[in-house]
């Protein structure tokens, strides 16, 4: 046990403060604390400058493998770096469905070709993608996905829908789970296939969220195309590589998530405090039990981290997106009841922040596995109770 | 950057385990008299030597720290093994230690090695008088786990604390909602003790805290236990033609449990290294492992209780046994509430922000 960092980490940490701190400046500067959750469809052009911003520094890719061209940093320091990132409220990163699904599942997944053409793109921010899962008719049940792609000639030719698209409105390439083989059913018969969206097959249609704004969107695919060899993964054998994305979005790239939620917890304790809620021992209390439950993510997720290390996938790692997402939710709703009687009104500035946290953290319960299919997966994976 | 336990704390985990599961079970211990099976104790002391783990070298202990021993009491949790091993080990050494001389601890320490027990009365009214060259203590002591059994007494009183011989005070159990772990009140008639009974030390506040951990440490166990009370029955216990666990409202509420114990773990290890290390947030991170570990092994008690059904609900399961020592131990050492409060003052009421 030893919870210190070494003294190359906190070298490593000094230099990507460093970093930051002589980048964030001139046109970025005003990117700080925007992008984030529920605010993904702000200044996308100055955040994906400034993405190629953060490749020229070779702050891309850091979890990749040298092979991909990334840093291949140690799980602490990504932790690290997130940390600093949210330090000094860095905006939202435009690109991470690429560097954090996309990506590794093409290094895990992807010929040679496909790894020659696709990654660069995504470390130096000149692609963006999103993540084309989720269909009107498969959310939870993704088995249920009904997009088909037919072999035609050297290209695959796509019909069918997707849904809940997140940033599809400013992304260049989707990753499409399609049904490709013939009597494909439930599991069987996907294939992943990698399609450019700027073609008249793809139609986009932005959706309103709750919160005003639209974050993702419809996305139709009707005869669009891409050549056969935009198949990640084995044609036909497409959910094995669906679920490695998954594993993704629900495991290691959500543990600096907690650096996110600390800035927002210290913005709302301030609120607390100039208007007086921080006087109400209601209040007090569920502060005080939030600041205990962030501090305790942070150390579940760095106990998986040093599972990691010894190659475990130990049973607290299932916890942790059911964990950070009800902790997001409570402190949504917290934020609501430091307002007090202004909860119902719409103010610029810090309100409107934490207006948008509020309504934003509803979401965080449902993508990337809801907490109820994150209850039956404790419960049948690590507890091993019977289906 | 290592969260985890060592291969050394791995194999003092395993053995705890191992020789736990040869004693008998909380229920034979406890039936009789609610005295403590004498021949469990002087196996915990001689074989193990458990009692030895938090005591320095120089004074006949093993020296090591307080996660060696979250990690032992964690296994007797578990099994909730009704022994004065956490009153003497997080009571007693930890106020001696922390408090005492260096006379008093190698007089005091040396025994506890040796297989005496001890505990800490600070709740309650005994009041100090000087009397000559000595001290005359007064009033009464309540809540004193094992009170009535430990040999060696360390009482808080209003000039400080004092160590004094279990025997020389009049002391009677008190009915207790958790039979596992007895309470007992103390009264002290004008006891004379002489200056060298005075420990120099003033930190209480201190040897609570360390408490609180060891107690959150024990808290973890318990609460793991019942979770795989709960699993392994639901596995069996067939209703409607299929294992119960096969239901989806039984399985949500065992996912629940889950995020409860393995949160409150990480509060603890981290809690017990900070404490160790001297950590500038120790304090909090105590705070944040009571108050956790405490709600977490009530809520986990209950649930199981609900998900055995009528069996549950029997004298004869452990369950209740658990949920008692749940509700009781919240008690002790800090209710959850407080070291919320605590926590909430030093997020809002200091003008330095917190991190
Ligand atoms: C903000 C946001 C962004 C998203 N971004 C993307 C994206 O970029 N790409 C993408 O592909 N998808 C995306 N999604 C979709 C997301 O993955 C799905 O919404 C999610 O998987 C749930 O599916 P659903 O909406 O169809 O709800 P349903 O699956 O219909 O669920 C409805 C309710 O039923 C419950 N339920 C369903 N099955 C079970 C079960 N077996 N046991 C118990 N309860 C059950 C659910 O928990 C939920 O409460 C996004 C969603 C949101 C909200």
């Amino acid at each position: 046990m030893d919870m210190s960092f070494s003294a190359e980490e906190e070298l490593f940490r000094e230099e990507v403060r460093t970093w930051l701190g002589e980048h964030l400046v001139g046109d970025f500067a005003r990117l700080r604390g925007r992008g984030g959750l529920g605010d993904m469809d702000a200044f996308v052009e100055e955040r994906i400058a400034w993405e190629q911003e953060l490749g020229r520094g070779g702050w891309t890719g850091l979890a990749w493998s040298k092979e991909s061209g990334g840093r291949g940093a140690s799980l602490v320091e990504q932790v690290i770096f997130l940390e600093e990132y949210a330090r000094s409220r860095a905006p939202g990163r435009a690109g991470h469905i690429g560097e954090g699904l996309l990506g590794p599942t093409v290094a895990a997944f992807g010929t040679d070709a496909q790894k020659a053409r696709f990654l660069a793109p995504i470390l130096a921010g000149t692609e963006i993608w999103c993540q084309g899962y989720s269909e009107p008719n498969a959310g939870s049940d993704l088995a249920a996905l009904q997009t088909r792609a037919v072999r035609d000639g050297d290209n695959w030719v796509i019909d069918g829908q997707k849904v809940w698209t997140s940033l599809a409105m400013v992304s260049q390439w989707c990753f499409v789970l399609a049904r490709t083989g013939a009597g494909s059913s439930r599991h069987e018969g996907i294939s992943c296939l990698l399609v450019r969206m700027d073609q008249p097959g793809v139609r986009v249609v932005p959706i309103r969220q709750m919160t005003g704004n639209a974050e993702f969107a419809e996305v139709f695919f009707d005869g669009a195309t891409t050549p056969v060899d935009h198949v990640v993964g084995p044609v036909d054998g497409g959910w094995k590589v669906a679920m490695h994305t998954l594993a993704h979005e629900r495991g290691a790239s959500t543990l600096g998530q907690q650096a996110d939620f600390t800035n927002e917890l210290r913005a709302l304790v301030q609120v607390a405090k100039d208007n007086g809620a921080a006087n109400d021992p209601g209040i007090r209390d569920r502060l005080a039990e939030l600041w205990m439950r962030l501090k305790v993510m942070r150390l579940t997720a760095l106990r998986t981290l040093s599972a990691h290390d010894r190659g475990e996938l130990p049973r607290e790692a299932m916890i942790t997106k059911l964990f950070w997402a009800t902790w997001h939710r409570d402190l949504g709703e917290l934020a609501m009841d430091v307002l007090g009687p202004d909860a119902a009104v719409l103010r610029e500035g810090h309100d409107h922040d934490l207006h948008r946290l509020f309504l934003w953290t509803r979401s965080d319960t449902i993508y990337a596995g809801t907490n109820e299919i994150q209850k039956n997966l404790i419960a049948q994976r690590a507890l091993g109770m019977p289906r | 950057m290592k969260f985890a336990l060592s291969d050394e704390q791995i194999s003092l985990r395993d053995a705890a385990r191992a020789f736990l599961a040869e004693l008998p079970g909380p229920h034979a211990m406890t039936e009789q008299d609610g005295a403590y099976n004498a021949d469990a104790w002087s196996r915990i002391v001689g074989e193990q030597g458990w009692t030895s783990i938090l005591i320095p070298a120089d004074h006949g202990g093993w020296g090591f720290g307080r996660m060696e021993m979250a990690v032992v009491l964690e296994e007797a949790g578990r099994k909730l093994t009704p022994s004065p091993l956490f009153s003497t080990v997080a009571l007693g050494v930890t106020a001696i230690d922390t408090l005492g001389s260096d006379a008093q601890k190698a007089e005091h320490l040396a025994a506890i090695a040796g297989g005496a027990t001890a505990t800490l009365a600070d709740q309650g009214s005994v009041t100090a008088q000087r009397d000559g060259d000595g001290w005359l203590l007064s009033g009464e002591a309540v809540r004193v786990i094992d009170g009535d059994t430990a040999e060696i007494l360390v009482v808080w009183t209003n000039a400080g604390a004092f160590v004094v011989p279990g025997d020389a005070v009049q002391r009677a159990r008190v009915p207790g909602l958790d039979t596992t772990r007895p309470l007992a009140t103390l009264r002290f008639d004008g006891l004379r003790v002489s200056d060298e009974a005075r420990l120099p030390g003033a930190d209480l506040e201190r040897v609570r805290l360390s408490a609180g951990l060891l107690l959150a440490a024990e808290q973890v166990g318990g609460a793991e236990d019942v979770l795989d009370v709960t699993v392994d029955y639901t596995k069996v216990r067939k209703q409607f033609g299929k294992p119960i666990g096969s239901f989806q409202a039984i399985q949500h509420a065992c996912a629940d449990m889950l995020v409860l114990v393995e949160s409150a773990r990480s509060a603890v290890w981290y809690a017990a290294w900070a404490m160790d290390v001297g950590a500038p947030d120790a304090e909090l991170a105590v705070r944040t492992a009571k108050a956790l570990a405490s709600d977490a092994y009530f809520r986990c008690a209950g649930s199981a209780i609900q998900l055995h059904g009528g069996i549950g609900f029997t004298w004869e399961h452990v369950c209740h046994l658990h949920f008692k020592r749940a509700r009781a131990g919240m008690a002790l050492l800090g209710e959850p509430s407080v070291h919320r409060a605590a926590v909430a003052a030093a997020m809002l009421d200091g003008d330095s922000a917190w991190t």
